[in-house]
């Protein structure tokens, strides 16, 4: 049952994400932690931070995590089809009909309305992970740190994690 | 003239479609950060080198891929390798592009459970998850300058805000309010 519990939870999520694999946090942390308690909020955390070191989209990588945690590998699978299904269906659906679909101006529209929140999503993503990534002192100053260098150079995503990664392994306290 | 023998469509039958699956596999195993970082390889792959489609079938195909729910990498290994291929084309596709990161994550879960109180692994990810957060930061930020232009956009993502921290607002909820508002008071 469990395992039919991962597909049908990762189904929703797939079906209701929009504007990329950030923006499925707030939904993850709903479902996955708050409903279901596959995982902690720290967990997901952790998982967020090896998807950016992985290859892979985020949600695959989640889902994977959190299927082979509760239910080894058969939950990941389960979960990793859920998560796929929806919107397999869905773009074929869309690619059968492209030169309509793309025509309607309700679908524009819609969009119009849907990127915008996605743009908040992300936002709260943001705000749900400082609350276990911020703890203390070190966190915060490592924080500063990493936007600065995120923002003022050119040090890839990677490099900038496995630093941070190396100045938490001597900090830690 | 040319253009139409360069781009032949490809034979179809099962070669094909483990052509396919090998092609997605790659791209899938050496993307690091998710869909938007394989868009470049997607394309490279399948327009450049491997001539399945043309560089202005491979932007619409985009264009359904990011129109569609779900993740990104599976919708653009969908929508192009269905026009490839139909939809055993899309099956070996979207399956391609996932299994690489499947079966790296198991690695790394069997791993990760076995090894979380381990002081360097609590430290890493300890150090690891504020350096997220800003990267989290920043993509919404730059998702704000690439997106909201006008004050029905502000609105809605001020309004989800507030909705989605301030009182737990479900996001499915969310992008359902969004949807309706975007059919009903956009222009």
């Amino acid at each position: 049952m469990e395992i039919l519990e991962l597909f049908i939870t990762f189904f929703k999520i797939g079906l209701f994400s929009f504007g990329g694999g950030y923006a499925m946090i707030p939904l993850m942390e709903k479902e996955v932690i708050n409903i279901h308690h596959w995982l902690s909020l720290s967990e997901m955390v952790d998982v967020i931070t090896i998807s950016q070191m992985t290859p892979g989209p985020i949600a695959i990588n989640l889902a994977t995590f959190v299927g082979f945690k509760t239910a080894g590998f058969g939950g990941a699978l389960c979960a990793t089809l859920g998560v796929m299904l929806p919107s397999f269906v869905i773009v074929l659906f869309i690619a059968r009909s492209y030169e309509k679909f793309k025509e309607l101006d309700v679908v524009r529209r819609v969009f119009q309305g849907i990127r915008p929140m996605a743009v908040a999503l992300v936002g709260s993503a943001t705000f749900l992970v400082a609350q276990t990534s911020l703890i203390d002192v070190n966190t915060i100053l490592i924080a500063l740190g990493s936007l600065l260098v995120l923002k003022f150079t050119k040090i890839s995503l990677m490099g900038v994690i496995i630093i941070a990664g190396v100045f938490g392994i001597i900090l830690y306290p | 003239m040319q253009e139409e023998k360069i781009y032949d469509q490809p034979t179809p039958g099962k070669r094909l479609w483990w052509d396919i699956f090998l092609t997605f596999f790659k791209i899938g195993a050496f993307t690091i950060g998710g869909g938007y970082v394989m868009v470049p390889f997607i394309e490279k792959e399948i327009v450049e080198k491997k001539k399945w489609m043309k560089p202005e079938e491979f932007l619409d195909m985009l264009a359904i891929a990011q129109s569609a729910p779900g993740v990104l990498a599976t919708n653009i290994a969908v929508s192009s390798c269905y026009q490839i291929a139909g939809i055993p084309g899309a099956v070996f596709g979207a399956l391609g592009a996932a299994l690489p990161s499947f079966m790296i994550i198991i690695i790394i879960a069997m791993f990760l459970l076995n090894f979380q109180d381990n002081r360097y692994v609590a430290g890493f990810f300890y150090g690891a998850a504020p350096a997220v957060t800003m990267l989290l930061f920043l993509a919404a930020i730059n998702m704000v300058k690439g997106v909201v232009k006008e004050r029905a956009g502000m609105f809605v993502l001020v309004l989800g805000l507030l909705g989605l921290i301030g009182f737990g607002v479900h996001p499915i909820l969310a992008i359902l309010i969004a949807v309706v508002f975007g059919a009903f008071f956009y222009k």
